[in-house]
């Protein structure tokens, strides 16, 4: 096998606050994280949305994501699939939000967040979302897939993995991560992101994203756009996104 | 003109398209029988103006809070079909005849159906409608099969129905008709009554996920 038959992942994210956080007196309550797994097998992003009613969902939504990723990252996660990694760092940040609410004795309600979570490990690439966070993943030009999780009939709904149903509420997939392009996101992305009747992925937000991220995008920049009149005049809740694209590996 | 540009479904698609904001359905359900005539129905149309005023002047709530008005004195009508706080214009509301309170009651679920399924059509996202209940007597007609849709509404989540007795309503059968316990009103206190429910349509149409929506003390306008 030749070097270049590899592909290294890079990854892009960042969060903006939104305009009626700012409104409230809140700071950004979303959060992200990305890291490596070992050994080169792959990459790992959380994305989780701290609920704007809960009082300390900020530290909620880090303590997460934290915990997602470093789950994802350990050893003992090595041969597994995608799926399984990503499931395990859900439960891996529910367990953390538990241990949270313990050792700082505040009620887990007041820790909620929802979170996305997506691991590419080798061959396979897993997505585990509890709430309204999402997952798009384009495989190939024209097969997209959307991973998202259970949310209610009204807008102010959702589940977060704080609720006692967080492990029923987990929705999973599994996919091929050779030649995927992946974007996690918190919900306030929502109206851009998705058709709103069909919740299909709307191609024309994700393409020139996927593109920048895999033309060696940084955070700033793309925090900027979050932050910029063409986001802002279409949501004022938190926004994050989370960018995995490959690009072929230089032969060394 | 087409048949097609006419349909409302295709009109909806534009309003939608030109306002994408999620929603908040609010039917304003409101006796004007006979005995609402005098100084009750002139604090009724009151209230009705400063609710526009306080809901229109908020810069959310005037995007997203859509109103409707169905009156029952002597018919069912309805005064106002489903408008955008901004647009948002009461009528003067006249009383007479009977109090056909559960044919009222039906005709608004029916609306609020239809309204919802625009909604989905169109992709907007939108929160828990509002029917927001108000007389001064007792129905007139068959309320059993309304009240039936009422519980069985609020047992699905499908809304939220409030009701207010202004002096002389049967409460008792306001009680059977509302989940949520019946309100009476102070005296002709619609003013507040009605201040009270802009404020509170401007706090649910600016909630997030997990907000409990905790609604502002009704001891302005109620009686305690």
């Amino acid at each position: 096998m030749t070097a270049t038959a590899l592909t290294a992942w890079r990854t892009v994210a960042a969060s903006a606050v939104g305009a009626s956080h700012l409104r409230d007196g809140l700071g950004c309550q979303d959060a992200w994280a990305t890291g490596r797994l070992p050994g080169e097998r792959g990459v790992v992003a959380a994305v989780a949305d701290g609920a704007g009613s809960a009082a300390n969902a900020a530290l909620g939504a880090s303590t997460a994501t934290a915990a997602a990723v470093a789950a994802a990252c350990a050893d003992a996660m090595v041969d597994c699939d995608g799926e399984a990694v990503a499931v395990e760092a859900v439960r891996a940040a529910r367990a953390a939000l538990e241990a949270l609410a313990v050792s700082e004795d505040v009620p887990l309600a007041s820790l909620a967040c929802t979170i996305a979570v997506v691991v590419v490990s080798g061959a396979t690439l897993g997505a585990a979302v509890v709430g309204d966070a999402g997952v798009v993943v384009r495989n190939g030009d024209d097969a997209w897939h959307v991973v998202t999780g259970d949310k209610g009939e009204y807008l102010n709904e959702t589940v977060f993995l704080t609720s006692s149903s967080w492990a029923t509420a987990t929705v999973s997939a599994r996919m091929d991560s050779f030649g995927a392009d992946v974007a996690v996101m918190s919900d306030g992305l929502a109206l851009l992101a998705f058709d709103g009747v069909t919740g299909a992925a709307h191609e024309p937000f994700f393409s020139p994203l996927f593109a920048y991220a895999r033309r060696g995008g940084d955070d700033a920049q793309l925090g900027a756009f979050l932050a910029s009149a063409r986001v802002r005049d279409r949501t004022d809740d938190d926004v994050t996104l989370a960018l995995l694209v490959t690009e072929p590996r230089a032969a060394s | 003109m087409s048949e097609a540009l006419t349909a409302p479904s295709e009109l909806d698609a534009v309003e939608f398209a030109v306002n994408p904001e999620p929603r908040c359905a609010c039917v304003l359900l409101l006796d004007t029988s006979g005995s609402m005539q005098g100084a009750a129905i002139a604090a009724l149309n009151e209230g009705l103006r400063v609710f526009a005023a306080d809901v229109g002047g908020d810069p959310l709530a005037r995007e997203r809070v859509e109103v409707a008005v169905i009156t029952f004195g002597g018919a069912v009508q309805v005064v106002t079909e489903f408008t955008t706080a901004s647009d948002f214009t009461p009528l003067t509301l006249t009383a007479d005849g009977g109090t056909p309170m559960g044919h009222a009651i039906e005709v608004a679920l029916d609306r609020l159906d239809a309204r919802k399924t625009a909604y989905r059509t169109n992709g907007v996202p939108y929160y828990r409608p509002w029917v927001f209940l108000i007389t001064d007597g007792r129905p007139t007609d068959d309320w059993k099969t309304a009240a039936k849709r009422v519980h069985d509404a609020e047992e699905a989540n499908g809304l939220a129905f409030f009701a207010v007795g202004v002096e002389g309503a049967d409460m008792d059968t306001l009680g059977q008709i509302a989940v949520r316990s019946p309100l009476k009103l102070r005296g002709l206190a619609f003013t507040e009554l009605f201040l009270w429910l802009s404020r509170s349509q401007r706090q649910v149409s600016s909630s997030r996920p997990g907000d409990q929506t905790a609604l502002p003390p009704v001891d302005g306008w109620a009686v305690v």
